[in-house]
């Protein structure tokens, strides 16, 4: 069974012109056992293990980009929430040590960035919880590898509303201590976080997982825009078949680099997440697939039926394609990495509310959106807890990635460069929601959790 | 005898087959029974004299032998693909893709080399 011609020329322009790549590979590494009662010794404990694990990482990924001719964009490292990890050291200067130590690491083995310095919070808050809260704004400011995350609600508990209260400041202290607000970017909270997804800025290695797993984030928003730009006249079922069908094929290349890079690296493959995750380059647009469904620019009204078929025809595709889909799978509509989505808020066309609807029916959520630096911090939780409350109530992850851009006013735009693109201020509703969000305590958990 | 599991069941008056997971070619190569090293070569362009010459001359210089050749227009691009056997390859992977970007440049083509694994990944279930 030979492969034709046009199977190839399919393949190969997928890579050359449409900007197929595996988007990260995150190699999971378990810290519970580099626990020490001194914090020296557990501060070696977790570089050396980190170090001797991930060594080989970049070198076989960079072997496998030659060898299948796909580009593997970034190589990361994942680990065991750091607050777990440090319920004995806590204190504030400890948190940062820890924090200087998993970047040094990260740079030592060369990833661009190390996740999992974070905490599960979703049913309260342990003291090592709320100390690693409090320094967040040293650590995201202080170093430059290391991603933060919290998560402070599922399906199951309900959301803790506490946690997300200590948010507002930490946040707006975060941006402006780091340059351009850049802390932030490097923090998500989340609902119902995936244990093992491999996108940063929420990537962690979960308390469920084995001591290493290496698992693999594949991307493709431009072969996706080309087969729809192909099919302009075809219904919605069949447009939902044109998709799957793609998403099929761009899985399957994910899986089988996936599994040779685990295999290579001596550790065992843990998921494929599919998720369209654009970048800011010419083509690598989730927005412009949208756009290509026949929407004049995203945000407009429709925009939630094109990502909601998107969304469903992606997982489709990525579920029948292999058997270790895991991850947040499905679309990522970030702001500010998305030239579509940054051209549709400078227009006018796409607004806060309508990207917190389309979070409804998306994977993430309100992912690098700048608000102006003068936002009340109790805004802030606000916006936080209405997006998190989707994911509590609709049995979704949801999370917030969220820029409060120090002296930038509506229609500024905050410039990252790079991956993370440009941020263009968004105007937030100017009523308040502080004494509501000051009742406190916890969302009860849904009456869907019921289930036992 | 009794150890291996036994993946063949009877489904009315058929016989089916399940092929476990592990024995798919193009997730355990090293289960291969040749020992070829098989990677296609694909060039994209606009048609012109040499572009045969050219690569299969480089690739003759290199050890790598031709084992299939295939060519068509298709959106108006010419394209050609080759499934070349590496086993007996002189230099690495890396020196015959620099090659290949080399002669694409001269010829005003793109050229890729990618190991076979990922079109039977992608292509066949």
């Amino acid at each position: 069974m030979s492969i034709t011609v046009e199977e190839v020329f399919e393949t190969a322009t997928m890579v050359m012109n449409q900007n197929l790549d595996i988007r990260t590979t995150t190699l999971g590494i378990n810290l519970k056992d580099c626990v020490d009662s001194s914090f020296s010794t557990f501060r070696k404990n977790v570089y050396v293990k980190i170090v001797r694990n991930a060594k080989t990482l970049v070198r076989e990924a960079e072997k496998l980009e030659k060898k299948y001719g796909i580009p593997i964009v970034n190589k990361r490292i994942s680990v065991t929430p750091i607050s777990l990890v440090m319920e004995s050291h806590c204190s504030r200067q400890k948190f940062l040590q820890i924090a200087v130590t998993l970047d040094k690491a990260a740079h030592d083995v060369g990833v661009d960035f190390i996740g999992g310095f974070g905490a599960m919070v979703q049913k309260g808050m342990t003291r090592s919880d709320r100390v690693l809260i409090e320094s967040l704004p040293d650590v995201l400011s202080r170093t430059n590898r290391v991603c933060s995350f919290l998560n402070a609600g599922s399906n199951t508990v309900g959301l803790n509303l506490d946690a997300v209260n200590l948010l507002g400041p930490i946040l707006i202290e975060t941006a402006r201590k780091s340059r351009n607000a850049i802390g932030c970017a490097k923090f998500v909270v989340f609902v119902n976080a995936p244990e093992d997804s491999p996108f940063m800025a929420g990537a962690f290695h979960g308390v469920g997982e084995p001591d290493l797993s290496l698992n693999i984030g594949i991307s493709g928003p431009g072969v996706v825009r080309s087969v729809v730009e192909e099919n302009k006249d075809c219904d919605l079922t069949a447009l939902s078949e044109v998709v799957k069908r793609t998403v099929f094929k761009i899985t399957r290349a994910g899986e089988l680099i996936g599994r040779e890079l685990a295999r290579n690296i001596d550790a065992p493959f843990g998921i494929v997440d599919i998720s369209l995750a654009p970048t800011t380059a010419q083509g690598d647009s989730v927005g412009r697939i949208i756009e290509a469904f026949g929407i004049e620019r995203v945000g407009a009204h429709g925009s939630t039926l094109a990502v909601a078929l998107l969304m469903d025809a992606v997982k489709k595709g990525g579920a029948m394609a292999s058997g270790n889909v895991g991850g947040l799978s499905g679309t990522f509509i970030p702001v500010s990495e998305d030239i579509a989505m940054i051209e549709a808020v400078k227009l006018g066309a796409l607004s806060l509310d309508k990207l917190e609807a389309l979070t409804a029916v998306c994977s993430v959520g309100l992912d690098m959106i700048a608000v102006p630096g003068d936002t009340p911090p109790e805004t802030i939780c606000a916006i936080i807890a209405d997006e998190l409350a989707i994911g509590v109530i609709n049995n979704k992850t949801t999370g917030v990635r969220i820029l409060p851009a120090p002296g930038k006013k509506v229609g500024d735009v905050l410039s990252f460069g790079g991956l993370l693109g440009e941020a263009p201020v968004m105007a937030v509703n100017p009523y308040s929601a502080k004494l509501f969000l000051g009742r406190g305590g916890r969302l009860p958990a849904p009456v869907t959790s019921m289930r036992n | 005898m009794g150890m291996r599991p036994n993946l063949s069941y009877s489904l009315g008056s058929r016989n089916v087959f399940i092929q476990p997971a592990c024995a798919l070619p193009a997730m355990n190569p090293e289960l291969k029974k040749e020992k070829k090293e098989l990677l296609f070569i694909s060039v994209i362009g606009i048609d012109k004299k040499g572009i045969v010459a050219n690569v299969s001359m480089f690739l003759y210089k290199n050890d790598i032998n031709i084992e299939d050749i295939a060519q068509k227009i298709m959106k108006g691009h010419f394209v050609m693909t080759m499934l070349v056997d590496m086993s007996g390859c002189s230099c690495s992977l890396d020196a015959v893709r620099q090659g290949l970007d080399a002669i694409g440049k001269d010829m005003g083509l793109k050229i890729q080399i990618q190991h076979e694994n990922i079109f039977k990944m992608m292509h066949r279930v």
